[in-house]
């Protein structure tokens, strides 16, 4: 009797759960920068989100070029090697390993083009696990005020 | 195999109850600091999560208004900001904790200019 | 023979990547122009964790204040900040610590500055 209530309590938590955390959002890491006082009066807020999902592997791949390449990043990206290594990896972790780093490369330019001529100001940087209506998976996220 | 079920179960139990309340460290940054280092601000973001589970992190943004409000007709330089996590058994608590300094406006404006202004100087100098 | 191996397995365990050091956190803030980069000033503290209990977490404050004590009178910029553990028994003994480097930048620099602007 005590085994089937054992059984039907664990059930009736593991499967609620399992649809629950689905939707889960995780914090792994928040940072700041400096608040200039006259944003609240003059500035215009702007938000950059971006995952691995929504990258575009050929303009990594360039970016990654330009830059003098990575060892594991663009230049082997779709190679089976990556996959592998990945496994191998040791220490602490931000979130689920992702296959190719270069996924937040693009968050400065996109930062400037929404703000062209401006200044960015009152930064808040986080990292983070998170389904948004188009952007989902490790996402790093950008908030911060344009001040022009 | 029933003694050393126990042994383990008791041993995670007695784990958690040994760190419940331990405050640990996630992540740490800081901006660069202003040589006016008067009024110090601080502002925090806290969330309590049954099992480490949440389903937003829109609690962290706030952190920036907070603080702002702190410092109303000045800017925040020199900002310190700390993660940290602290278990209590089956709840976490994640807080975020911004520590900054407050220095007047007109002197906030002209540290934007300044360094540029310095490395001018230095170049006509040499030149 | 059974216990030997057990022994040897267990120091093995117990010493296996001992003194490793993993960075957990590092951010690095808004650097200045080469000819300002004259003088570094760096500032650290640690904090043990003992069979994963944490004694405090005033350390980073500790290692902030040595910061600004090192630069009392200019102001800081090109702050590389780092938080790492260094692993001494399992993962369940093992040393925090936070790291800041930067480069001083004097007050007279800025001063000149500012007069050169009003004049």
């Amino acid at each position: 009797m005590l085994q089937i209530i054992k059984q039907a309590t664990i059930l009736g938590l593991v499967i609620p759960l399992s649809f629950v955390l689905h939707g889960c959002a995780v914090l792994h890491k928040a940072q700041l920068g400096d608040i200039d006082g006259r944003s609240s009066k003059n500035g215009t807020p702007i938000s950059i989100k971006v995952s691995e999902t929504t990258v575009d592997f050929g303009e990594a791949a360039r970016i990654a070029r330009n830059l003098g390449g990575s060892k594991s990043g663009a230049n082997v990206l779709g190679n089976a090697a990556s996959t592998y290594e990945s496994y191998f990896q040791y220490g602490p972790r931000t979130g689920t390993p992702v296959f190719n780093e270069l996924y937040a490369r693009s968050v400065p330019n996109e930062l400037a083009e929404k703000c062209p001529g401006g200044r960015i100001t009152d930064m808040i940087s986080i990292r983070e696990t998170r389904a948004y209506p188009v952007v989902k998976g490790e996402i790093v996220r950008v908030d911060a005020v344009c001040i022009k | 195999m029933s003694k050393i079920k126990m042994g383990v179960i008791s041993t995670v139990i007695g784990a958690m109850l040994i760190t419940s309340g331990c405050t640990y460290t996630r992540a740490i940054s800081q901006t660069n600091v202003p040589s006016e280092r008067g009024k110090v601000v601080e502002a925090s973001v806290e969330r309590m999560m049954f099992l480490g589970i949440a389903f937003d992190n829109d609690d962290v943004p706030k952190l920036v208004e907070k603080l702002r409000d702190k410092c109303p007709n000045g800017a925040i330089r020199g900002i310190l900001t700390k993660d940290l996590s602290t278990s209590y058994l089956i709840v976490i608590v994640r807080k975020t904790i911004a520590q900054g300094y407050c220095i007047k406006e007109n002197l906030a404006a002209d540290d934007a200019d300044t360094n540029l202004k310095a490395a001018e100087l230095e170049t006509e100098a040499k030149i | 023979m059974k216990t030997l191996l057990r022994l040897t397995l267990a120091t093995l365990a117990a010493t296996t990547l001992s003194s490793c050091v993993t960075v957990k956190s590092v951010s690095i803030s808004q650097i200045p122009e080469t000819s300002q980069r004259k003088q570094v000033v760096k500032a650290s503290a640690t904090s043990p964790v003992v069979f994963l209990i944490p004694f405090n977490t005033d350390y980073i404050e500790e290692a902030r204040a040595d910061l600004l004590q090192a630069c009392p009178n200019g102001h800081i910029e090109g702050l590389l900040s780092k938080h790492e553990d260094t692993n001494y028994f399992i993962g369940l003994v093992y040393m925090q610590k936070v790291n800041f480097t930067g480069y001083c930048l004097p007050k007279i620099a800025m001063t000149r500055a500012k007069a050169k602007r009003k004049g």
